[in-house]
């Protein structure tokens, strides 16, 4: 589905990913595990078209995406979640994941703002898909309020929410289980799970429980390297890995 | 209290113009958080090609057509040449790039035009209605600038709230980067917006003209108050635009009747200073980043 090869990023002379090679099977929950300042969010940035890699290809379905730009990827199937939760402020929950549905929006400019017939209906699609998906997340009872009124669990469900809304073949999360409680984390873990084959995922996380829990693959990073990969039995008792990302302490 | 009914009914009618041009400033707010404060240089440039398409066709409607066109072409042209490359560099370098744009157009104005004030003749009659035995200070003219301005918030009110596209591009200003990953061209908005930014302030400087003069410094004193009404309006407001550009005009009719025409432009800075220290965020902005 997804595979780098040999990416390098510099940046200000700092080699901040250097030869990364990985695949991401399709269909599979696949994680990205390294400690901080590994390079994690750098790989996905430069998937996302935020950051261009020096060098090295990055192929989707097997064709190269090194040159699309950030706007393009929705269309492609491509969508992704923020490390921060990236919410519009003063756009209402709805019409926050409303915009995440607009990336397979066919209409054009004039015909929208003439609110031609076909138009009308497919801003009605958008809408009751957006819709669903809220109740999906049982968030239905607060799509009027703005981001701002809500706990912080709850805008991170709704950025998922906006993730999933354009049905993308692959999903990348940065992080979504960061600052929120036990019990969130057991239904990100049990969404997770259901949203595959239909979708590959690639999950960056710290939460190890989670990561060990839900990935049939697990590549991870150190100082820009990839050091290891496998599954998580394989990486649980990688001793590369746990030197480098447990640390000895817990190795012990 | 015939007087004032007088002073307030001509200052709404005024209010409507000033409020066009607020739409104006605030729509470029919206798509790239820069005041343009060039817009009303456009919009009297576009006016001079207009009136120009006025005397050589005689039609107002055609006059009023190219004017909205070029001023759609003159805010791209600005958006793509200027605020683009400036933007790169420093935001706040882009609001200082806007004053630069304002005196290059007047300079390029009265270069081809003069500097000798014009007259451009309204559509239909600028006097008084006769109506209940007595004269009001309400033209067929301001009741076109009434309609004109009604219409125009109602396209654009539904064209932000109920298309995609205006979901687009309300995104792309509060965050490009987020935008992007949801699929939208912010490029594309960021252009959308100047351009529609163009037409309606062109749209404001043809309605005013015959109200005035027009000569390359004409439309100084509305960029004041469109820009006072903007601002107390919240400045991402288009509602907000609109109530306070009419509110504007009618204070300063009534300061213009009961005083002096010159007191105008204090009274509106004034306006605009007491207001954004009493509320900062002006009166219908979401937003509630902005500190005096």
């Amino acid at each position: 589905m997804l595979e780098l090869t040999g990416v390098d990023v510099t940046v200000s002379g700092l080699k901040i990913l250097d030869g990364v090679s990985m695949k991401v099977p399709a269909g599979s929950i696949t994680g990205l595990i390294g400690p901080n300042g590994a390079g994690k969010t750098t790989a996905f940035n430069v998937v996302s078209g935020f950051v261009r890699a020096n060098s090295g290809t990055v192929t989707f379905k097997g064709k190269s995406i090194n040159h699309v730009k950030t706007h393009q990827l929705a269309k492609l199937g491509i969508s992704r979640t923020l490390q921060a939760v990236g919410l519009f402020p003063t756009l209402t929950v709805l019409e926050n994941v409303m915009l995440g549905a607009t990336s397979r929006n066919k209409a054009g400019i004039l015909s929208e703002s003439l609110a031609l017939p076909w138009v009308d209906k497919e801003q009605r699609v958008i809408r009751q898909k957006s819709v669903e998906i809220l109740r999906r997340f049982t968030l239905d009872s607060v799509m009027d309020a703005m981001p701002g009124e809500l706990p912080y669990p709850t805008q991170k469900k709704v950025a998922l929410a906006r993730a999933l809304v354009s049905e993308p073949d692959l999903l990348l999360l940065d992080e979504p289980a960061g600052g929120v409680g036990a019990e969130e984390i057991r239904e990100l873990s049990a969404l997770l799970q259901q949203l595959t084959p239909e979708c590959t995922v690639l999950l960056v996380e710290h939460h190890m429980e989670l990561v060990m829990e839900v990935c049939d693959l697990i590549w991870v990073l150190d100082a820009g390297k990839i050091i290891a990969s496998g599954t998580p039995a394989q990486i649980r008792s990688n001793q590369d890995v746990l030197t480098a990302y447990l640390g000895e302490a817990e190795v012990s | 209290m015939n007087q004032f009914l007088d002073f307030s009914l001509g200052g709404i009618a005024n209010g409507a113009v000033i409020a066009l041009m607020a739409l104006a400033l605030v729509l470029v707010w919206r798509s790239s958080r820069v005041v343009n404060f060039a817009q009303v240089g456009q919009a009297m440039f576009t006016t001079f090609i207009s009136l120009w398409i006025y005397e050589v066709s005689g039609s107002w409607l055609l006059a009023l057509l190219i004017a909205i066109c070029a001023g759609a072409i003159l805010g791209l042209v600005v958006h793509l040449l200027v605020m683009k490359p400036v933007r790169r560099a420093d935001a706040s370098g882009a609001i200082i790039a806007t004053f630069g744009v304002l005196i290059a157009l007047q300079a390029a104005a009265g270069m081809i035009w003069g500097g000798d004030p014009k007259a451009f003749v309204p559509p239909v009659a600028n006097s008084g209605l006769e109506f209940a035995g007595r004269i009001w200070p309400v033209s067929w003219y301001d009741l076109l600038i009434f309609a004109v301005t009604s219409v125009l918030v109602l396209a654009l009110s539904y064209v932000f709230t109920r298309t995609s596209f205006g979901l687009a591009m309300r995104a792309s200003a509060l965050n490009p980067e987020v935008a992007r990953i949801s699929g939208v061209r912010v490029s594309r908005m960021l252009i959308l917006g100047w351009a529609m930014a163009g037409s309606v302030g062109a749209i404001a400087g043809v309605l005013i003209a015959p109200s005035a003069t027009l000569s390359p410094n004409s439309f100084d004193l509305l960029l004041v108050f469109a820009f006072t009404a903007a601002v107390i309006g919240g400045l991402d407001s288009l509602v907000g635009a609109v109530a306070f550009g009419v509110g504007t005009g009618l204070v300063l009719s009534l300061v213009t009747g009961y005083s002096d025409a010159s007191n105008a432009p204090i009274v509106s800075l004034v306006l605009l200073v007491v207001i954004l220290l009493m509320k900062p965020d002006g009166f219908f902005s979401q937003s509630k980043s902005r500190v005096v």
